[in-house]
């Protein structure tokens, strides 16, 4: 583990396309995987992660900056990742829970999964089915079935074609 | 995209509102049944973000209750429920004579009460209603006679592991210094209610001649009264009056009594952190001047609805939707947005509710009950003290 002394650790990351980002380590951390591979003695160099691509790993980067940056005030650090997340699409967020995860950062995880499910509210079955590349393997007849059994629960609900 | 790991959809899962859970469920097979398992609602319980509390509407609008959903963003999702007499395609509680009470929850049920008054006659039917698959079963049934009906009363219901069953206990109060009673019923078990032995002054907070504050409790399984839980040292002494506005309640899975004796000051909120150990109350102070001013009443006209995950407790007022969350921490009230449902002029009572999302075990619990006889009025001389208890409105 890096001595304490006034100048920051730097850390590379390397995304699974090959990207290298540098990163505080004091922000990298934030990441128990990457903790882990410090305290283990394994940063020297570049940090491969494997199940991350240049573009989220980009995004994961931006967030650990920020909200490193903000002292221990949990109303400011909600009110950043709110905002941080304010404008992402659906597939941005399913990459971040998925790199989350990988990473091992709880506080990610636990924002964008309740954003996840916030964006779900008001969303259709077949909305639901084509985001998360899911395919129907319902029988027409099951499928009327469990629709019937649930059919108050599609009160308020957006509509589309294959819904 | 590649598929989702199991234990991720999970995580996004527990933070969705009852209502999605279903749309959810539509999805595929392999969703419905991650859904559908046990595991899954015990899951949510534990873990869920979002509080649900089962809201009772003013019996004199006839309006179906509701089930209230605070999201941790602030957002206060209603859903109304609407019990329907099984067998039949008439809601509960709409016709004339009757009020439908919540008479506690557990296990994703609501346990409803249905008093039916008619010349002489009160009949009180029991159902079990899981507002999620919409089930509604009867379980149980009283017919009572004067002056019994007349009597205060109260309901205890709750699930014992042993028997694998719901045992449903009716205390009656008729004051003036008679003895407490209580009778007994094990649902698909008894084929009729059981006079419960020496019942004592069993209920929940109780109150001696010298003012002196315990909580009893009764054991389910043995049927037997526990002795008294100490109440905090700060309220051992209250007076008749102030035990009218004293309640327990259930927040956070802790036993918590509620003082709202402070009428122009305050409402303290007892939480026991670790159950029966008197010595481990703690104390959580609401001050009334904290609240909005257009919301600034006595204390005995608001309702503890329930506590969030980030400690706010949240307030209702009495014969209003309006709803205020409080923090502690800043002495700051917010007020909720009331969702649209959810009619003006009623009153929102709340209990803690965790939600199920697979069926009733309905074999088991309705298993004797149609073969049963009429249950025979239940015709005492001897019987009890009110009691404000745990799931109630206090």
């Amino acid at each position: 583990m890096a001595a304490e002394t006034g100048t920051p650790t730097t850390l590379t990351l390397k995304s699974n396309d090959d990207e290298l980002f540098s990163v505080a380590e004091s922000a990298a951390i934030l990441s128990v995987t990457i903790r882990n591979m410090v305290e283990d003695g394994c940063a020297g160099g570049v940090i491969p992660l494997d199940n991350v691509d240049g573009k989220t790993l980009a995004s994961v980067i931006t967030y650990m900056n920020g909200i490193s940056a903000i002292p221990a005030d949990e109303e400011k650090k909600k009110s950043y990742r709110d905002k941080f997340l304010s404008d992402k699409d659906f597939e941005t967020l399913a990459d971040m829970v998925l790199a989350a995860n990988y990473l091992n950062m709880s506080c990610l995880m636990d924002a964008v999964s309740a954003k996840i499910a916030q964006v779900m509210e008001k969303k259709s079955v077949g909305w639901v089915r084509r985001k998360f590349g899911i395919e129907n393997d319902y029988t027409p007849e099951e499928e009327a079935a469990v629709k019937e059994e649930h059919k108050w629960t599609f009160e308020g609900v957006e509509t589309d074609d294959d819904n | 995209m590649d598929s989702f790991p199991t234990d991720l959809l999970q995580e996004i899962f527990i933070r969705l509102p009852f209502k999605n859970v279903g749309i959810s469920k539509c999805v595929c097979t392999s969703w419905c049944d991650l859904l559908s398992d046990q595991s899954f609602t015990a899951n949510y319980a534990a873990n869920s973000p979002i509080t649900t509390v089962f809201a009772e509407q003013s019996v004199i609008t006839f309006n179906p209750p509701s089930l209230l959903q605070f999201a941790p963003n602030g957002d206060l999702i209603a859903t109304r429920i609407n019990p329907k007499i099984p067998g039949k395609n008439r809601y509960i509680g709409r016709e004339k004579n009757s009020t439908l009470y919540l008479a506690g929850t557990g296990n994703g049920l609501l346990f409803l009460m249905l008093r039916k008054a008619l010349l002489n006659l009160v009949t009180e039917k029991i159902y079990f209603f899981n507002p999620f698959c919409k089930e509604c079963v009867q379980v149980a049934e009283n017919s009572l006679v004067r002056p019994e009906w007349s009597y205060g009363y109260k309901y205890m219901i709750d699930y014992v592991p042993g028997i694998k069953s719901y045992k449903i206990v009716r205390f009656t109060d008729p004051g003036n210094e008679k003895p407490s009673q209580a009778k007994i019923f094990a649902v698909g078990i008894d084929q009729e209610w059981r006079i419960l032995d020496d019942p004592g002054f069993c209920h929940w907070v109780s109150v001696d001649n010298d003012g002196v504050v315990s909580i009893r409790t009764l054991d389910l399984s043995e049927e037997k009264f526990t002795p008294g839980i100490r109440s905090p040292r700060e309220l051992t002494r209250i007076s008749y009056y102030e035990n009218r506005v004293t309640g327990l309640r259930v927040f956070n899975d802790r036993l918590s009594l509620v003082d709202r004796s402070d009428f122009d000051e305050r409402i303290t909120i007892w939480t026991m952190d670790e159950y029966g150990i008197s010595d481990s109350w703690s104390k959580i102070v609401v001050q009334l001047s904290w609240l909005p001013f257009d919301m600034r009443k006595s204390a005995d006209l608001y309702h503890a609805l329930t506590i969030l995950p980030n400690g706010n407790v949240v307030l209702s007022l009495k014969d209003s939707v309006e709803l205020v969350s409080v923090c502690i921490e800043k002495k700051q009230a917010t007020k909720f947005r009331v969702p649209d449902n959810v009619t003006n002029r009623s009153t929102l009572y709340g209990t803690a509710f965790a939600p199920r999302f697979y069926p009733l075990d309905e074999d088991r619990v309705r298993r004797q009950w149609h073969n049963r006889k009429t249950p025979s009025a239940w015709l005492s001389t001897v019987s009890i003290a009110l009691s404000v208890g745990v799931g109630f409105v206090c």
